[in-house]
């Protein structure tokens, strides 16, 4: 496990993004039927589990009086629905873990919405490979928003900063128009470069 | 077209997507901003997916009459999911409703995200009124997402490019700031000859 949060505002912000995550990352994975995606949805709700312990024993380490008690409540609430929406993300995610035969009526619903989730592995030979993201700044020129960076080394960053830098290897998971999708992973692979949409790197 | 009694299955589930999606993203941000404008959008939304959940069920159970039921199982997985997520959403923004204190906590992640959810309206005499979402790219000129409008009452969330902007919208809107406020500029700007030019200088 990577660095982890320590102040109550942390945990709340990585619920908040990891339950997000999970619920986007949970539709593209039968969207894909990709099993390492629906892997990495149930990854995500341990690692909800484990946030949720941490937020309540956070929670009742801080409680002194009955005004702090009540304080911490809304705190215990939305740890408690982050929690759930991360189930039930990956009960989702689990029709591909599980072998479940699935109705074709899920693919046809989920290729048609108009927001893709991109998921592509770095190549050498992409120009991306030493970029920044804000210096790539894939949102303005393909459209499509970076969710997380998984290093080739293991460990992921969720939300990343403009100031993440990008290595061979890394698995980039963005979400956007799907055409965005598609012209990413090229670019990811090397095949296509940013100048044809809107400018080198900076 | 959400009455429209021919609706198949197929598109109750990508609707029910559209909407859990929207639901986490507002419900978060409803707590964050302790916005009751935006946690009361969360609930009309749960609302909305109840009445999805249903009718999907029951497009689900007279399939199965025809289909026998385990092929529709998955279905049912995936549509209960969706409910559950959109419910579990609800609960994170009616923390906001119950008019709890909202711990300090709150005001500083608010201060650390750099994305705020706002509404901005379309007023009459806007220059943005009758124009389509791909025509005005806003989220390519002033970094600003639509995710939802908010139209005689009713809301068209996750909108796409074909959907046209009409007075007395109601935008639901995410971004930066300055985004934001650039976006309320742009729309307080009357309609006149020059508007053409003045939409492409926000380039």
């Amino acid at each position: 496990m990577d660095e982890e949060p320590v102040t109550v505002k942390e945990m709340l912000i990585e619920l908040k993004d990891n339950s997000e995550l999970a619920v986007y990352l949970a539709y593209s994975a039968l969207m894909f039927r990709d099993r390492t995606i629906a892997d990495e949805v149930s990854e995500l709700e341990e690692k909800i589990d484990e946030l949720k312990a941490r937020m309540r024993m956070a929670a009742m380490l801080s409680v002194r009086n009955p005004d702090d008690a009540q304080k911490v409540g809304p705190l215990l609430k939305i740890a408690s629905a982050a929690d759930r929406i991360s189930n039930s993300a990956s009960e989702i995610a689990e029709l591909l873990q599980r072998g479940i035969q699935i109705h074709p009526i899920i693919f046809e619903a989920l290729e048609r919405a108009e927001e893709k989730v991109a998921r592509c592995r770095i190549l050498d030979e992409s120009e991306l490979v030493g970029c920044s993201l804000g210096e790539a700044d894939l949102e303005s020129k393909v459209g499509m928003m970076v969710i997380a960076v998984r290093r080739s080394g293991g460990g992921w960053i969720w939300g990343p900063g403009d100031d993440v830098k990008i290595s061979s290897g890394d698995v980039l998971i963005a979400r956007g128009p799907g055409d965005g999708s598609m012209i990413l992973r090229e670019i990811a692979r090397g095949i296509r470069k940013l100048k044809d949409f809107g400018g080198e790197p900076r | 077209m959400k009455d429209d009694p021919s609706e198949s299955l197929g598109d109750l589930i990508l609707k029910m997507k559209n909407l859990s999606e929207l639901t986490v993203d507002l419900s978060y941000t409803a707590l964050l901003f302790d916005s009751k404008e935006i946690a009361n959008e969360v609930k009309q939304l749960e609302e909305e997916m109840d009445e999805l959940y249903y009718r999907s069920r029951l497009s689900i159970l007279e399939r199965a009459k025809r289909e026998g039921t385990e092929p529709l199982l998955s279905v049912l997985q995936v549509v209960d999911a969706i409910e559950d997520i959109t419910d579990a959403a609800n609960e994170v923004s009616e923390i906001v409703l119950e008019g709890i204190d909202p711990h300090p906590v709150f005001d500083i992640a608010m201060r650390d995200t750099e994305d705020v959810i706002s509404r901005v309206d379309i007023d009459p005499g806007s220059v943005l009124i009758d124009r389509r979402l791909a025509e005005l790219k806003l989220d390519v000129k002033v970094g600003v997402d639509i995710l939802a409008i908010k139209r005689s009452g009713k809301l068209i969330y996750d909108p796409g490019e074909h959907d046209f902007l009409r007075e007395g919208d109601i935008l639901i809107v995410k971004g930066s700031e300055e985004g934001i406020d650039k976006l309320r500029e742009i729309s307080e700007e009357e309609e006149d000859e020059d508007e053409e030019e003045e939409l492409t200088l926000e380039e």
